[in-house]
C-alpha cells in the first residue's frame, strides 16, 4: 500500500509539473499580468511538487532493493540518462524560477510583452524537457 | 507576492534536491544504490528528507537574509554570497549530522539503555568530532552552491536585460 501511494504521488507530481507548464506556456503573450500572477505561483507550487519528485523518486527505486539493475544493463544506462537529464532538468528550472520572481518583483504597469514572451519560452523549454524525461521514465517502468 | 520569499523557498528546495540527486546518481554509477536502499525503510526514508529538506530552507532562508539583493543593474555580491553560503552551509551540516545523532540516541534509549549510558562519554566526543567534521563538508557544499547560484544569477540578469526593453 506505501508503494502505491509513493508511486501515485511521483506520478501526479509529474503531471502537475507537466500541465502547469504546458498551461503557462499556451497563455497569449498580452495577458502579462494573467501570466507573471499565474507563473509566480505555479514557480512555489513546482517546488513542493519537485521535492515530493524526488524523494518518491527515491522509493521507487527502493522497490527494487538490491535486485536493482546495474549500469552495465541497458535499464540502468537509461537509468543513468534519466537521473543526468533529471539534474539538468533541475538547474534550468533554478534559472526558470529566479527569472520568474525578478520578472514579478519589478513588475510594472508598463505594458510589455518582453516579458510575457521570455515566460511563454521558459514554459516552452520546461514542457518538451519534461517531455524527454517521461519517455525515460515510461521505458524504465516498461522494463 | 515577495519574490525574495519565492528566491529563498527556491533556492532550498534546489539546493536540497540537487545535492540528493547527485549523491544518488553517484551511488548507483558507484554500484553501492541498490544494498543500501533494500537497508533502508521507506517512512524512515521519508522522514529523514523532510527534516533534510526543512533544515536546508531554514539555513538557506538565514543566508539569503543577509546577502541584499542588489537591484538588477547593481554589481553582484560574490564575495558576501560565498562567505555567507559557507557559513549556513557549515550550520546546515552540523544541524543535519546532530538530528541524525538524535535519531540514534533515541532509538538506543528505546532498545539499550545501559549500553547508552555507558558508552555516554564517548558517544559525546564521537558527536563533537562528526560536527566539525560535518561543519566543514557542509561549508564547501554551500560554497559550491553558491558558485552554481552565482553564475545562475549572472545568467538570469543577462536573460532579463535582454527581454525587458519594450
Amino acid at each position: 500500500m506505501l508503494h502505491f501511494i509513493v508511486r501515485w504521488v511521483h506520478v501526479v507530481s509529474m503531471a502537475f509539473v507537466m500541465g502547469g507548464a504546458l498551461l503557462l506556456w499556451s497563455v497569449p503573450a498580452q495577458e502579462e499580468h494573467t501570466v507573471l500572477w499565474a507563473a509566480e505561483r505555479y514557480e512555489r507550487l513546482f517546488c513542493a511538487a519537485l521535492g515530493l519528485l524526488v524523494v518518491t523518486g527515491i522509493g521507487n527505486l527502493g522497490v527494487f532493493g538490491a535486485g536493482l539493475p546495474t549500469t552495465t544493463t541497458a535499464w540502468g544506462t537509461q537509468l543513468t540518462l534519466k537521473l543526468l537529464a533529471v539534474l539538468l532538468f533541475m538547474l534550468f528550472s533554478l534559472l526558470r524560477t529566479l527569472l520568474v520572481a525578478q520578472l514579478a518583483g519589478v513588475h510594472t504597469e508598463v505594458d510589455n510583452t518582453g516579458s510575457s514572451t521570455l515566460i511563454r519560452r521558459l514554459y516552452a523549454g520546461t514542457t518538451l524537457f519534461v517531455i524527454v524525461i517521461l519517455l525515460l521514465a515510461v521505458s524504465l517502468a516498461h522494463g | 507576492m515577495d519574490d525574495t520569499r519565492l528566491s529563498d523557498w527556491a533556492l532550498a528546495t534546489f539546493h536540497t534536491t540537487i545535492f540528493v540527486t547527485i549523491a544518488l546518481t553517484i551511488l548507483y554509477i558507484g554500484g553501492g544504490l541498490g544494498d543500501l536502499l533494500a537497508s533502508l525503510n521507506t517512512l524512515l526514508g521519508l522522514a529523514g528528507f523532510g527534516i533534510f529538506w526543512l533544515l536546508t530552507w531554514w539555513t538557506t532562508r538565514q543566508a539569503v537574509q543577509r546577502i541584499s539583493w542588489a537591484g538588477v543593474d547593481d554589481p553582484i555580491p560574490f564575495g558576501r554570497i560565498v562567505a555567507y553560503s559557507a557559513q549556513w552551509g557549515g550550520i546546515s551540516g552540523a544541524l543535519i549530522l546532530l538530528a541524525i545523532l538524535v535519531v540514534v540516541v533515541a532509538f538506543l534509549l528505546v532498545t539499550d539503555p545501559v549500553e547508552l549510558v555507558s558508552d555516554a562519554w564517548f558517544l559525546a566526543l564521537a558527536a563533537m568530532v562528526a560536527s566539525l567534521v560535518a561543519f566543514i563538508v557542509g561549508a564547501v557544499v554551500g560554497v559550491l552552491f553558491a558558485l552554481v547560484d552565482s553564475a545562475l544569477l549572472v545568467i538570469v540578469r543577462y536573460v532579463y536585460n535582454r527581454y525587458r526593453s519594450p
